[in-house]
């Protein structure tokens, strides 16, 4: 491709766009919280444990659903 | 940065370290997400299957049914707030890891697994891990859900899931927002989602005085469900009752619900219940193509089951559900 006063201003301006835009693309990955769907399981419960007791299963739970 | 963002349902919380999610069960830990009631149920008893409530789906059998604390809603009226509206630290559970639970739920005879009271959504991991070995077991997976949650996600827990009762509270935005916390689209996202990746979907109202008990919001309710699910749906109405942080509104009459039944049989619904109430006629199963009666219920109890090979005896109607 012929190198004409039009590709030229075209290369600068993209040159010039790339040299904004990656060090932001960057930035941003270090400065925005990380994105988790799925989350880690973990071993430790924050709350008391109670043992599972078969005659209580057996009943109907009191909650609606 | 140590801030997580949480982009299981729509709330889409942003997380500092050492706080959780609206949910009070995803936390961050040292810029971590973890699921801290990961195989810890606070609720682990068997249900009898209409319970959920589901009337389509293995009628007259036991379903273990499962629950962590926490729930991504907020709703005003919860009747089970004492599970789902308390940080885990305060609620005290059981160690059930998902290996565990088919062994427990076939020790109590039963063909299902429940993962209901709270909101599965919150306890997802927990929920996929269990399915997973459910079905490995044999058993049959049900969601008892507000159905919160954003896409991927819930198309991942239908992969592993057989039938769903979602909760769809009203038709309006506005109630989704002042009564719960939340928003309407995500739900209706969430049925579509469900029934459209052939989860057996039973959708369930809770009928409130003066909140969403308008024959407008019911009938736009009904028509929505009848276009975007299928006339063969089974719809839920429910009766409200005074609890949690809504004591100041009274029952639902039993002639709300019984309006609320006709407006959905109007719009074209085959199978429409009143639920919470003692009413003729309002648990039974009738066939959409004659109008035999199929399924005789009193409370929760199958007084007689006619589905046969999942149709109807007299006219071979196929009626919608999971029968035997």
């Amino acid at each position: 491709m012929e190198l004409n006063r039009r590709h030229f201003v075209e290369r600068v301006f993209a040159a010039a766009a790339a040299a904004v835009v990656l060090p932001t693309d960057a930035l941003a990955s270090r400065l925005l919280p990380r994105r988790y769907t799925e989350a880690l399981r973990s071993r430790l419960y924050p709350g008391p444990l109670k043992r599972l007791r078969h005659e209580e299963v057996r009943k109907q739970g009191k909650w609606a659903g | 940065m140590n801030t997580v963002q949480c982009d299981l349902c729509p709330k889409d919380c942003l997380i500092a370290p050492g706080q959780s999610g609206e949910c009070r069960v995803r936390v961050n830990i040292d810029g971590k997400l973890l699921a801290v009631t990961y195989g810890r149920p606070c609720s682990a008893h068997v249900d009898p299957v209409e319970k959920k409530p589901l009337f389509h789906f293995l009628p007259g059998t036991g379903i273990f049914s499962i629950a962590t604390a926490g729930c991504n809603l907020h709703c005003k009226n919860c009747q089970n707030w004492d599970i789902s509206q308390r940080n885990p630290e305060d609620v005290a559970a059981y160690e059930l890891p998902p290996e565990e639970v088919p062994r427990v739920a076939l020790e109590h005879g039963c063909r299902s697994v429940a993962y209901t009271y709270s909101e599965p959504i919150i306890f997802y991991e927990y929920t996929v891990d269990s399915c997973i070995r459910a079905h490995e077991a044999g058993l049959k997976n049900v969601l008892v859900t507000a159905g919160y949650v954003n896409k991927a996600p819930m198309e991942k827990l239908c992969a592993v899931a057989d039938a769903a009762n979602i909760d769809l509270k009203a038709m309006s935005d506005a109630f989704y927002r002042d009564v719960c916390g939340a928003t309407l689209k995500p739900v209706l996202d969430a049925l579509v989602v469900a029934k459209s990746s052939g989860v057996i979907v039973e959708v369930t109202n809770l009928v409130i005085p003066t909140l969403n008990d308008g024959d407008d919001q019911i009938g736009g309710l009904c028509r929505w469900v009848a276009e975007n699910l299928g006339k063969e749906t089974p719809l839920h109405f429910s009766r409200f009752h005074p609890d949690y942080r809504m004591k100041n509104l009274p029952p639902t009459p039993a002639g709300t619900l019984d309006r609320a039944r006709e407006i959905a049989e109007a719009a074209g619904l085959y199978y429409v219940y009143i639920g919470n109430v003692t009413r003729r006629d309002a648990e039974n199963t009738y066939c959409p193509g004659c109008n035999a009666l199929l399924v005789e219920r009193r409370r929760y109890a199958i007084l007689q089951n006619r589905v046969t090979g999942g149709r109807c005896p007299d006219c071979n109607q196929e009626i919608y559900g999971l029968w035997s």
